[in-house]
């Protein structure tokens, strides 16, 4: 085939085109605009809410790098670091933690960190003075040093009570450099020297597992990143079996939750992808819809080009050359204004709202490229999808079928229709009736704004900082003990919760007991036990490496063999424990506290419990994958239970429910294999001679919160008790920043949507006018007058906006009922609320845009005479 | 007396340099019940004089008188109500409404004014016109000269006193022409009405009662039959 010089041609016309119709050039890239606005828009606030999120969670994890191997020495460090996969790779030594009496409500670590890097990495870089060099030097939080009593100035002695697996060090130290500590941190971190470290906890030669897994000083935890956060917790598996050839030594990893819960897992890809489906989905409809206007009111043009010897590929280039234009122009102001709208605004808001944690919800240069590249290559696939059947319609048009193409020329398939009275209603029924395909598209469009809207705020109204803060905090006062140690921690004395009982700014005290027992499987139970031995286990790999490790004395630390040996020893027994025995908490509580219980299955009859003949019951298997959770859960409600407590006391209770104890009022000590018992308090009784209480929680009564927290505190404060007081408040205020940030966005999300939303029905209803212009003006010339005509456009318009109501609410519901319930399975701290409320509210708009817009409309059409626009085209 | 008068009508496109006088200092009067055509070549400014003649279009100056009444002293609104009882179009692309059934194009000014139907004279009209058989087809489904005749009967409908017709024949083959010019004729003496019809084809041209010439914007031949 020969080739044409054609190109220049055909491009300069379809310069010479735009130039020519202005008005409807604006309308296609508004259009362009609004969706790639969306998609920037949806990109940087859900991009920086996630980040400010994970950093928030980082935080309060204490590290920043995505994973890290536990317990190792100096060569595994360099194994991680000379790794082709890893970066920004650190180190801290573990030396011991500080036991002076005024810090025991703070969890704090003493570590040599190896440099300033591997500070940052843990959010405790001095930002006064610096990290410790000399043998008493010591650098550490402000809040530690207030805990302490020790005023922020360099060089300040600070006298601590070191513990280095268990040998206790008193020394004195100089401050060498302090920083602002975060309160939502777990933990608290006190650095020193390298000469200190290598005195008192220097590295063991023999590695952490061959010393008895319990002698943590001087072992290296080692952190690092990859060059991205998805599928961490497989990368870091390949990472170990790369570094030490399976499993003959293995070390023990761990993966930043922070990464985990809020980054690029799969459930939240799908999420993005949804949402991103959604917003192509309306771009593309409104896009298409204006397109499609667009040409066949230029059908004429077409077929003029077409009779002058254009081709057929020529035109559709003509259509695409314009499109391509339109991008051009349409996608880097919809980037902009994407931008100001998901970065500058919401940002400012952030500002404004919140001060302190504003600085985490932005996005680096870095991911704002990546947001622009992912709008302006989801905006451009809109555009050309959109404009492909458009094209192909303007390439096929007939030369001399356009010439003589008359708006009467519309095919319906109807050659008659019943005579019924004209009227402005019925006119405006019978419009959108006549392009069945065009009124599906722009109420479909319209409700698809909508519907994201909806979706937009179910998913934050759903966001439960209630939920978020009871894993931390339930009740209004919390009372537990300080001590992780693992053995007797129940030290709140009878006496004292009787003082809270009868405390009068005090509604309800509901105390935890808890002794050490074990569960003996039987029967089913026990056959489940087997169950999941044979299917989780992998025994033929294992056994045969067992008898290895048994022989050289090196055992192998990974997940895999942990599993192997829990379930081994449940469904076999063996040296290490006997077959069908667990390990086993029993919690004594009052009928009256059975609303603070979580429920899986079954239902709780506190008349029933507190016959003392049930029990609540939960157990796990905490090797096993989370996906097979739920097979681990040895009984079912019905079933009879046999418990035996450490004094020797046998007892079978009936399985009333399987729930749990909530965590912050538990031990938080999970064994590997482990069933948490809940017994009437009456019965826990005859049970146990011990009388004191794990926890305790406080309800006050309403507005005497603070008078209550005075006499709690008189409690726990007595010099000697290692009990801690948390209070809801203190615990809601670290999360404000987090519960704002949240409220932020969404209102900045749904904002967008909404403007969106009602750009588009403006956008649609504008191109409508448009294309009718020659229609209004031969109703006109008959004689229908502006006002009747208006009103006939009024009619559509409220038409339009009932078929929004009607589908988003039909689509809305469902999607929300499918969708977003479904959120509530994988999110902890999310509930989910049905809501239409959003669609409702935004009828209203729409009908209001339905009287004005057309209106508007239709005003600026009618300046041209009625005689210029029936020319039109001719 | 004549029905249908003009004084010194001129209209001007653009402005400045760029101006194009379609119609200057145009006098013409029709009478009652006349036949008029208006013939011209293209461009001459003969459907410019239709288009004012129908209050379409406001001229540049001069005055349309319709049973004495000054048109153009009107407002936007009060004119089309005043068009739609008073005169009646037909175009040369019919301008049927797409939605609507030929017996409901038929009744639309009428319905459009808020009035009843006078069921009997528009059956009348139908019948004349032949349609009987095609009141509820919707217009696509029609021929080029069925629509026409649609066209006609709704000019016709609201018993206007002026059919204005713009190339009624224009995309209609030359039985279909003759059909619906006879027609027209018919009707409008049926019914007392004067016909302004504009054509560039002189042998249609010849069945009107009195010839209107236009050239160049000028009014050269039978403006006003009282003046020749």
């Amino acid at each position: 085939m020969n080739k044409v010089k054609n190109k220049k041609a055909v491009s300069g016309l379809a310069f010479h085109e735009l130039k020519s119709s202005r008005l409807m050039n604006f309308v296609i890239m508004v259009s362009i605009v609004l969706t790639c606005v969306m998609f920037t828009a949806l990109a940087t606030i859900g991009g920086s809410t996630m980040n400010g999120f994970q950093r928030q969670t980082m935080r309060q994890v204490g590290g920043d790098r995505m994973a890290g191997l536990k317990y190792v020495r100096q060569r595994d460090y360099e194994k991680v670091l000379a790794d082709p996969k890893t970066k920004d790779v650190v180190y801290r030594r573990i030396v011991g933690r500080v036991e002076n009496e005024s810090l025991r409500t703070i969890n704090a670590e003493v570590n040599y960190v190896g440099d300033e890097n591997a500070a940052k990495a843990v959010f405790c870089l001095p930002t006064t003075g610096g990290l410790p060099r000399e043998m008493d030097e010591v650098a550490t939080s402000d809040l530690t040093l207030a805990e302490l009593g020790i005023p922020c100035e360099l060089g300040a002695i600070v006298p601590l009570t070191i513990s280095i697996d268990g040998e206790i060090i008193e020394q004195e130290f100089k401050l060498s450099g302090f920083w602002e500590g975060d309160p939502i941190s777990m933990a608290q971190m006190l650095f020193v020297s390298e000469a200190f470290a290598d005195k008192y906890a220097p590295t063991p030669d023999e590695d952490f597992y061959s010393r008895g897994a319990t002698q943590y000083a001087g072992y290296w935890q080692v952190d690092f990143n990859f060059s991205n956060s998805f599928n961490i917790e497989g990368k870091t598996i390949k990472l170990v079996e790369r570094l030490y050839q399976k499993d003959s030594y293995a070390v023990q990893y761990g993966v930043n939750w922070a990464y985990s819960m809020s980054s690029m897992d799969f459930d939240t890809v799908w999420m993005v992808l949804l949402f991103a489906l959604m917003i192509f989905v309306a771009g593309y409809l409104i896009i298409y819809n204006i397109f499609q206007i667009n040409i066949s009111a230029n059908v004429r043009k077409y077929g003029l080009l077409k009779t002058i010897g254009m081709t057929r590929r020529q035109i559709r280039r003509l259509v695409q050359i314009q499109t391509r234009v339109y991008c051009l122009i349409g996608i880097p102001v919809g980037i902009l204004i994407g931008l100001f709208f998901g970065k500058i605004l919401f940002g400012s808001f952030m500002k404004i709202l919140t001060l302190d944690a504003s600085v985490e919800y932005h996005l680096s240069a870095f991911w704002v490229v990546v947001v622009c590249v992912f709008a302006a290559t989801f905006t451009y696939l809109t555009v050309m999808i959109s404009c492909r059947k458009p094209a192909g319609m303007a390439g096929n048009v007939s030369p001399m079928e356009a010439l003589r193409y008359n708006e009467t020329e519309i095919k319906t398939k109807k050659d008659h229709k019943k005579t019924g009275k004209v009227h402005p209603i019925t006119m405006a029924l019978s419009n959108l009736l006549r392009s069945k395909k065009k009124t599906v598209i722009v109420i479909l469009s319209l409700s698809l704004s909508l519907i994201l809207l909806n979706t937009m705020v179910t998913f934050f109204k759903g966001v439960d900082m209630d939920k978020y803060v009871q894993r931390l905090m339930i009740g209004d006062l919390q009372v537990t003990n300080a001590s992780s140690v693992s053995g007797d921690v129940s030290r709140i004395k009878p006496e004292e919760i009787k003082a809270m009982e009868n405390a009068d700014s005090i509604r309800e005290c509901d105390a935890f007991y808890r002794m050490p027992a074990s569960v003996r499987l039987t029967g089913k139970a026990m056959e489940k036990a087997e169950k999941l031995y044979e299917k989780h286990a992998n025994a033929k790999v294992w056994d045969e490496k067992l008898e290895e490790f048994k022989k050289t004395g090196e055992y192998s630390s990974s997940r895999e063999f942990y599993k192997y040996l829990d379930l081994r020893n449940l469904a076999k027994g063996s040296e290490y424990g006997e077959k069908g025995v667990v390990t086993t908490d029993v919690y004594g509580i009052e009928p009256s506290a059975l609303d603070l219980i979580s429920v899986d299955h079954g239902t709780l009859d506190a008349e029933k419990f507190a016959t003392g003949k049930y029990v609540l019951v939960n157990t796990a298997c905490t090797q096993l994958e989370s996906a097979y959770r739920g097979e681990d859960q040895f009984y079912e409600v019905g079933d009879m239970l046999t418990m035996e407590t450490k004094d020797g006391i046998t007892k079978e209770y009936e399985v009333m429910a399987i729930a749990d104890v909530p965590y912050p009022l538990s031990t938080k000590i999970f064994y590997s294999v482990y069933a948490h018992l809940i017994l009437p308090k009456t019965e826990y009784e005859t049970l146990s001679s011990n009388q004191n209480a794990l926890s305790a929680v406080i309800f006050a009564e309403d507005g005497r919160e603070k008078e209550a927290e005075e006499f709690v505190r008189s409690i726990t404060d007595q010099p000697g008790t290692s009990l801690i007081l948390s209070n809801k408040e203190t615990v809601m205020e670290e999360f404000e920043d987090m519960v704002s940030a949240f409220r932020i966005m969404g209102g900045s999300l749904a904002g967008i949507l909404a403007l969106i939303g009602a750009l588009n029905y403006i956008n649609a209803m504008v191109t409508s006018m448009l294309a009718r212009r020659k229609e209004f003006a031969m109703m006109s010339a008959v004689g229908m007058t502006g006002k009747q005509l208006e009103g006939m456009l009024i009619w559509e318009g409220i038409a339009y906006a009932f078929g929004t109501l009607v589908v988003s609410a039909v689509l809305g519901s469902f999607i929300s009922a499918v969708l977003m319930r479904g959120f509530e399975r994988i999110t902890f701290f999310y509930t989910y609320h049905f809501t239409l409320l959003p669609i409702l509210l935004g009828i209203p708009f729409l009908l209001s845009l339905a009287v004005v817009i057309p209106i508007i409309a239709y005003r600026h059409v009618s300046k041209e005479s009625v005689v210029q626009r029936l020319r039109e085209n001719e | 007396m004549s029905v249908l008068k003009t004084e010194d009508l001129t209209k001007i496109y653009g402005q400045g340099e760029a101006s194009v006088t379609a119609l200057e200092n145009a006098n013409i009067s029709v009478e009652q019940g006349e036949f008029v055509a208006i013939v011209g070549t293209s461009g001459s400014g003969k459907s410019t004089l239709l288009h004012m003649l129908g209050g379409l279009d406001r001229p540049t100056s001069g005055k349309v008188y319709v049973d004495n009444k000054d048109i153009f002293s009107l407002k936007d609104e009060e004119l089309t109500i005043f068009r739609r009882r008073k005169i009646g179009f037909v175009f040369q692309a019919y301008n049927l409404v797409p939605t609507l059934n030929v017996y409901e194009n038929i009744v639309f000014p009428i319905q459009l004014d808020g009035n009843e139907v006078d069921e009997a004279f528009v059956g009348e009209v139908i019948a004349t016109l032949g349609l009987s058989e095609l009141q509820n087809r919707l217009p696509n489904h029609l021929s080029g000269g069925q629509q026409q005749r649609v066209a006609i009967a709704r000019a016709l409908s609201a018993k206007p006193a002026i059919i204005l017709a713009d190339e009624p024949t224009g995309n209609l083959d030359s039985k279909s022409s003759q059909d619906v010019l006879s027609l027209l004729k018919v009707t409008g003496q049926k019914y007392g009405q004067t016909i302004v019809m504009i054509t560039h084809n002189e042998a249609i041209a010849q069945m009107a009662d009195r010839c209107i010439r236009i050239e160049d914007g000028h009014i050269v031949k039978g403006g006003d039959e009282r003046h020749e």
